[in-house]
């Protein structure tokens, strides 16, 4: 396994030329990341969104046993800020890759196309009424007098099963898009972004009514039971 | 009386040679312990009584802090100085804690930062009292190596925020160590149980102490003690359990005997101490009978407990523990059955009610098979060992339990790192001003799981200085925020326009600045320095009194041996140095006992001789019965 994507930078020990992010081969000095390497090539892999999870765990395995600050203790100051540093990197980019939902934001990020804050969220198009209505029930439900909360309840609370699995279905539907953006040119890879992005905006707004909803839920409960 | 016999030679500690000396310390609400790694196995160190557990309690008497079991036998008579679970106070500001004052009978001055204890004169904050906790650790480590020990790892509870962290490593460094690590205790139990039985799987610690509460969830894969996700409540513990019974007792003795003890400091700790008691017989058997005399109010408090009904006491405290268990296992992903191994660690999970409670919410029976007392101790020196570069096959990656935030424009909090992230880990955001030629900008940072600043723990306010002045908006302040393997935040600035490093001036909100650390260092190193004197002082006289006892047999045995001279001059030595040992100057007592053995060395060497004479007449006799 490869420590980096094959990046050289100049060992700050002895000034030979030594792969980023790992032991310089000349004089063992510990080299921090190439400026501005991203999630990928932290870990020592393209940009690729099929990524398998085992060889995400092995790689931030594999690099925390050689970068971790517990190895550096001893070591010159400079090297122990490296190991802190790189070792951060690993963390950053193991979390952020190791699940498809925030893979893709971190892309739409790098690509300048990152989903603002929840002003672009998106309502899908179909349950926007069926939304809204959801919306009432709840807050009917917040004042609800205890003989009517119940049926209150049980509807959003199969309003709250189905909106969680038409969840699950956008994100396999983003993995599904995965390979083809893998595979697409450079030309291509835009509009396939931007498709995944949709589905994104929309899945956050689904994620907002759900947390408002298991809230609502959870306030309730005592006195709707 | 002179030496001449021979002394065994000292053992040589297996395991220390050549590699550095680092202790790891469990600095606990109720005991504190420090253990090292022998050679590749991870021990407690014992005090000269043999005890592993040293009491976290400190005494506050006329001749300086006392610390440990003789604390600890002060709490009833001296109530108003004896100091303890000190660790619920750790990073901790009045208002936190006035609630639960009135279970101490000590005295707390009211302020709006860091917590004071108010003894006679003196007001101490929980970092300097658990110093001397710490500091007794270190002595017994001296002790026990024979020689100083300056580095230490030590445990905090997993869900202690960067405050009571801080706290921590202060309180470390008053104590005269340096801190090479802060680790969690359920993480560092599970280093000891992975060392033991190298096993591999994801394991859930539940560890339940005095006063903290920690559930954490690993993946241990190839000697990697991955940290999946971790929860608890820093204020939870056998303590509570406690105070669910002291409260009950005290309702009793109102209702009862018509007297309100709440206000006697004497009365409420032979409550609570007996209401500990009894909890704790009450996890082996089924019923107990609990009697507190409380002469001074004229009544005795008698009554029988059983299980059952203490079960009822504390069921709703036992419950507050479930939470966090569902909430760490949501973090982390994953199903109760996913879950391989249940471990329990702390004094309180030896409760039968508590077992059955994580049984339920993990659908397995939890194991302890390493002392739960012990094993935290025990897993910070194997994480010492790690850092002193002995066992290189195992690494902890740890996560941060709380997120980290900063307020944003209406008091909302913008996260910067979400809980359960690995450590270390960074952030970088960036700052601008608002006024033109502003120098400095502010920023507040928190931590916690609340929408709103307010409602999240505030760990401390950051001032950025050295802004060159520029129009309002166009400085770019670039702020890191870095939390290290110890889960300690680090905050560095950047001004990126003009490329100047601005300085961060930090203001903690209820900790200590490090201009009080370093006065506290030193104030303590001067105490330590009268400490090593009163130490020798009780050493000499030790010494003078074996001489001294030595030289009596001696005398009497050597009747006939010597001359009456050669007594009188002996008996004058003696009494030299008798006189010498009642006062307080070492160097006299050193003097008179070197002149006493000088005085003695003729008569020793002729008991050594006919000591000798005497054995080998045995062997002779030895030896014919033998041929025989």
């Amino acid at each position: 396994m490869e420590a980096s994507s094959g990046v050289a930078v100049k060992c700050r020990g002895c000034g030979v030329e030594a792969p980023a992010g790992a032991v310089c081969p000349e004089c063992g000095c510990l080299q921090p990341f190439a400026p501005g390497a991203d999630h990928w090539a932290v870990l020592g892999l393209p940009r690729r969104l099929v990524l398998d999870r085992a060889d995400l765990e092995r790689r931030f395995h594999g690099l925390n046993r050689r970068l971790h600050p517990d190895y550096f203790r001893l070591r010159r100051t400079d090297e122990q800020a490296a190991s802190l540093e790189n070792s951060a990197a690993v963390n950053a980019a193991y979390r952020t890759l190791r699940d498809p939902v925030s893979r893709v934001e971190y892309l739409l990020e790098l690509e300048g196309m990152a989903l603002g804050t929840s002003g672009q969220a998106r309502p899908p198009a179909d349950l926007f009424e069926e939304i809204m209505a959801l919306q009432e029930a709840r807050q009917e439900l917040e004042t609800a007098a205890p003989d009517e909360a119940p049926a209150l309840r049980a509807r959003l609370e199969s309003a709250r099963t189905e909106l969680d699995a038409r969840r699950a279905r956008m994100e396999s539907d983003l993995v599904a898009r995965f390979p083809a953006w893998d595979a697409a040119s450079d030309g291509d890879r835009r509009p396939l972004l931007g498709e995944m992005r949709d589905i994104l905006a929309t899945r956050a707004y689904l994620r907002t009514i759900l947390r408002d909803l298991g809230a609502t839920l959870e306030r309730t409960g005592d006195g709707g039971a | 009386m002179a030496e001449l016999e021979i002394k065994p030679a000292a053992r040589p500690h297996a395991g220390t040679q050549g590699r550095e000396l680092i202790v790891g310390i469990d600095l606990g609400t109720t005991n504190s312990l420090v253990a090292y790694m022998d050679g590749d196995v991870p021990q407690v160190l014992k005090d000269e009584e043999g005890r592993a557990l040293l009491p976290s309690v400190v005494a506050f008497g006329p001749d300086g802090p006392i610390v440990g079991e003789a604390a600890r036998r002060q709490l009833i008579r001296n109530a108003e100085r004896v100091v303890y679970s000190i660790k619920r106070f750790m990073g901790k500001g009045y208002e936190d804690v006035k609630e639960e004052l009135r279970y101490f009978p000590f005295h707390v001055t009211p302020s709006q930062e860091v917590v004071r204890i108010r003894i006679g004169e003196r007001e101490l904050t929980p970092p300097e009292i658990s110093a001397l906790v710490l500091r007794e650790l270190k002595r017994r480590a001296e002790r026990h190596f024979g020689r100083t020990v300056e580095k230490a790892v030590i445990t905090v509870p997993a869900y202690f925020n960067d405050g009571q962290r801080q706290a921590t490593r202060d309180a470390g460094r008053i104590a005269g160590f340096d801190v090479l690590r802060i680790v969690n205790e359920p993480t560092a139990a599970c280093l000891a149980y992975g060392l033991q039985r190298k096993k591999e799987g994801t394991i859930a610690v539940y560890d339940l102490g005095g006063g903290t509460f920690d559930i954490s969830i690993l993946k241990v894969k190839e000697g990697i003690f991955e940290v999946l996700s971790t929860n608890g409540d820093t204020h939870l513990g056998g303590d509570d359990f406690d105070r669910a019974l002291v409260d009950l007792i005290l309702a009793e003795t109102r209702e009862g005997h018509g007297a309100d003890v709440s206000r006697d400091p004497e009365a409420m700790q032979e409550i609570r101490l007996g209401a500990e008691a009894a909890r704790i017989r009450l996890s082996s058997v089924e019923r107990t009978v609990l009697t507190i005399p409380m002469p001074q109010h004229g009544l005795t408090y008698r009554r029988e407990f059983d299980r059952a009904e203490l079960e009822r006491l504390i069921e709703p405290i036992v419950a507050r523990t479930l939470g966090p268990c569902r909430m760490a296992l949501a973090d982390a992903g994953l199903a109760a059955d996913r879950i391989d191994e249940v471990v329990l660690v702390g004094g309180a999970t030896r409760t039968p009610l508590v077992h059955r409670r994580v049984q339920e919410v993990f659908g397995r029976t939890p194991h302890s098979e390493l002392n739960p007392d012990e094993v935290v101790a025990l897993g910070a020196a194997v994480q010492a060992d790690i850092l002193a570069g002995g066992i290189t096959h195992m690494l902890l990656l740890d996560v941060t339990p709380l997120s980290l935030g900063i307020e944003t424009l209406g008091g909302a909090v913008g996260v910067l790192i979400p809980r359960n992230t690995t450590v270390p880990t960074s952030a970088k955001e960036d700052f601008t001003t608002s006024v033109d030629g502003q120098a400095i900008v502010d920023m507040h940072v928190v931590q916690g799981e609340r929408d709103l600043a307010k409602d999240n723990r505030s760990l401390a306010r950051f001032e950025l200085r050295g802004i060159p002045p520029m129009p309002a908006g166009l400085p770019r302040i670039e702020v890191t925020f870095l939390i290290d393997a110890n889960g300690i935040l680090n905050v560095t600035a950047r001004e990126l326009r003009s490329g100047t490093q601005a300085s961060v001036e930090v203001r903690p909100t209820h900790g200590l600045t490090e201009a009080e650390v370093q006065r506290m260092i030193e104030e303590s190193l001067e105490f330590a320095e009268q400490d090593v004197r009163a130490r020798m002082l009780i050493d000499a006289r030790n010494e003078a009194d074996t001489v001294l006892r030595a030289t009596e047999k001696a005398l009497g045995q050597g009747v006939g041996l010597i001359s009456a001279d050669e007594t009188e001059r002996i008996r004058v030595a003696a009494e030299e140095l008798r006189t010498a040992r009642g006062g307080g100057d070492v160097d006299r007592i050193r003097a008179a006992t070197d002149r006493l053995n000088q005085a003695t060395q003729h008569l020793a060497e002729l008991l050594m001789d006919s000591a000798l004479r005497e054995a080998l007449r045995n062997r002779r006799v030895t030896e014919a019965f033998e041929k025989k």
